[in-house]
């Protein structure tokens, strides 16, 4: 047994081990899907430089502004709002939120790992998945047209944490109302990210959008101000 | 921190509002936008005219004079010369110039520049046709070539890897031209549905213009002389079937100049700057006279320049009327770029 520096960090390794246990079999699942989703697109430019051609493929990717990989395009997106809705949902249904927030710990803070865990758990997800792009393409396509089908794929992924953290935020709202507008408010929010699908054309304002998928993280002080409150329909 | 975050919520809202709103606005207020279709006629001395509103087109000159179908075909016979010589009507001569319906047609060039082509994403990755291959049609090579900070490198699409000795030959090609690494622009048309292969337009770090082809598996390169003061910026290689024209090139004032063949001279197109980031330019010319439309927001122009000597003839121009409300934007030239527009 080892021995822990202070109750924080107790609480914090309390709350990760939580949620891990009840999310891992959808984590597990959904991080398979991801993952195998990324292994199909880059095998799929490999047949099709195996089928096709080395110089049909390279030909297609200079005269075409496509880079072939968007079957990825809405899964980070789609489980990363599965992840929010299996680790936050049943909190709100089972009220077990209201007995979370009265752990001898700060209700922010206890939420915030909570959140901090999920998008921890999809950034590995979505790290692995770019590798797995990344290294699929190495022997067949050279660094430029790699390069820009990699930059293709990080708004996709970005676009998932941001929906997590948005889906957090409906999530957590206890009043319907509000969180008809918030639903409302996410979908334009998200569909920032999936404006173009032109090879890179995200590439010189992908900061901006780092910055927003982080951003919406503070969303949820709100719906959970109104949780303590007791806001209800 | 619930009060940072309500601020940071209504500035989503705000961000959402200005750019969903006026985009709804002007998605249910779009009507169909009929842009006339314009010509200048060396024989009218004056711009032709076609509009179509709701499938009915008439035609004239911009003067308002009104014209039959047939007498519009007779003013323009380098662009309808074939529609001419099936009815027989096709002159013998336009401009005391005696004429013939292949010469006619072999002289016509149309060609279009969108601001996304020069200032989109693109791949710097480029493929050089062989020019000079013998075969009537042209074909794809069997590499791509990159121009680094020191060297131009061929590499092998079967592969992907480099092609040492073609990079070597290409590259000391350059060097014995004075060619200063990096390029800061390289322009050509990758396309086997051309008639020929006229190469890349490529620009030096000194500024300089190179025209760098492939003939017969060697490279050919030709430094380009510019007068003094003109700094080319954006190229676009031609190939027009009448052979006169290597390319065209904007400088850094956005001036356009024409690369004439075979002397490689360098022409002022004496049109105003030209707003590349913003305008669309189409050029439709014939032996006679080129006539260069530039599209913007609010409105079209047209040029008519002398085909020989590019001076401007005459000009025209219409706004483009439209409800269409400015809103917060997210795409320009292909780019995710975030504006007012």
């Amino acid at each position: 047994m080892y021995r822990l520096t202070n109750i924080h960090q107790a609480m914090l390794y309390a709350i990760f081990y939580k949620e891990w246990i009840k999310t891992r079999l959808y984590y597990i699942i959904a991080g398979i899907l991801m993952i195998g989703f990324a292994c199909y697109a880059g095998l799929y430019l490999n047949r099709l430089d195996d089928l096709a051609g080395a110089r049909k493929l390279w030909e297609y990717f200079l005269m075409k502004n496509d880079s072939q990989i968007t079957i990825l395009e809405f899964v980070p997106l789609i489980v990363a709002i599965g992840g929010a809705i299996v680790q936050f949902a049943p909190e709100m249904n089972r009220k077990c939120l209201k007995l979370t927030l009265h752990l001898p710990y700060n209700a922010l803070k206890t939420v915030g790992a909570m959140m901090f865990y999920g998008v921890a758990v999809l950034l590995l997800c979505s790290v692995v998945s770019f590798l797995v792009l990344h290294f699929s393409m190495t022997g067949i396509l050279p660094d430029e047209i790699r390069t820009k089908i990699l930059q293709t794929s990080i708004p996709w992924f970005l676009a998932g944490i941001c929906g997590y953290l948005l889906t957090v935020w409906v999530v957590l709202q206890p009043v319907w109302k509000k969180r008809i507008l918030q639903i409302i408010l996410s979908v334009f929010v998200i569909k920032m990210f999936f404006i173009t699908v032109t090879p890179g054309a995200y590439t010189p304002t992908i900061l901006i959008f780092a910055a927003l998928s982080v951003m919406t993280a503070v969303l949820s002080i709100i719906s959970l101000n109104d949780f303590k409150e007791g806001k209800q329909d | 921190m619930v009060k940072a975050a309500k601020i940071f919520l209504w500035f989503l809202v705000a961000v959402v509002c200005l750019w969903q709103l006026p985009y709804i606005w002007n998605f249910l207020s779009a009507k169909q936008q009929t842009t006339p279709f314009v010509l200048y006629s060396s024989i009218a001395k004056d711009f032709t005219i076609r509009r179509s509103v709701d499938n009915n087109s008439s035609w004239g000159i911009v003067n308002g004079e009104k014209l039959s179908r047939k007498e519009y075909d007779s003013l323009l016979p380098e662009y309808f010369a074939k529609q001419l010589a099936s009815e027989n009507r096709l002159p013998d001569t336009i401009l005391s110039k005696p004429v013939s319906l292949k010469f006619l047609t072999d002289e016509n060039i149309s060609f279009r520049v969108k601001p996304e082509a020069i200032f989109g994403p693109t791949i710097p990755l480029y493929q050089m046709l062989e020019s000079a291959s013998g075969r009537v049609d042209l074909e794809m090579p069997p590499d791509v070539f990159r121009i680094t900070d020191s060297k131009i490198e061929f590499i092998n699409k079967d592969n992907n890897k480099i092609n040492e000795d073609k990079s070597a030959d290409f590259t000391e090609a350059l060097k014995n031209a004075n060619f200063a690494f990096p390029a800061t622009e390289v322009s050509g048309n990758p396309s086997v549905k051309k008639k020929y292969d006229n190469g890349y337009l490529i620009v030096d770090s000194k500024d300089r213009l190179f025209n760098l082809k492939m003939v017969k598996d060697k490279p050919y390169i030709k430094r380009i002389a510019i007068p003094l003061g003109i700094t080319p910026k954006h190229c676009l290689v031609t190939e027009f079937s009448g052979k006169h024209s290597l390319g065209l090139f904007f400088d850094s004032k956005n001036e356009l100049y024409n690369i004439m063949l075979p002397d490689y001279k360098v022409v002022k197109i004496e049109i105003p700057p030209v707003n590349l980031i913003e305008e669309e330019i189409t050029v439709m010319g014939n032996a006679f006279t080129w006539t260069i439309r530039v599209k913007n927001d609010e409105k079209i122009t047209w040029y008519a320049v002398d085909s020989q000597n590019f001076k401007l003839i005459k000009t025209y121009s219409e706004n483009i009327e439209d409800n269409y409300v400015k809103g917060l934007s997210f795409e320009k030239n292909g780019w995710i770029d975030l504006g007012w527009r």
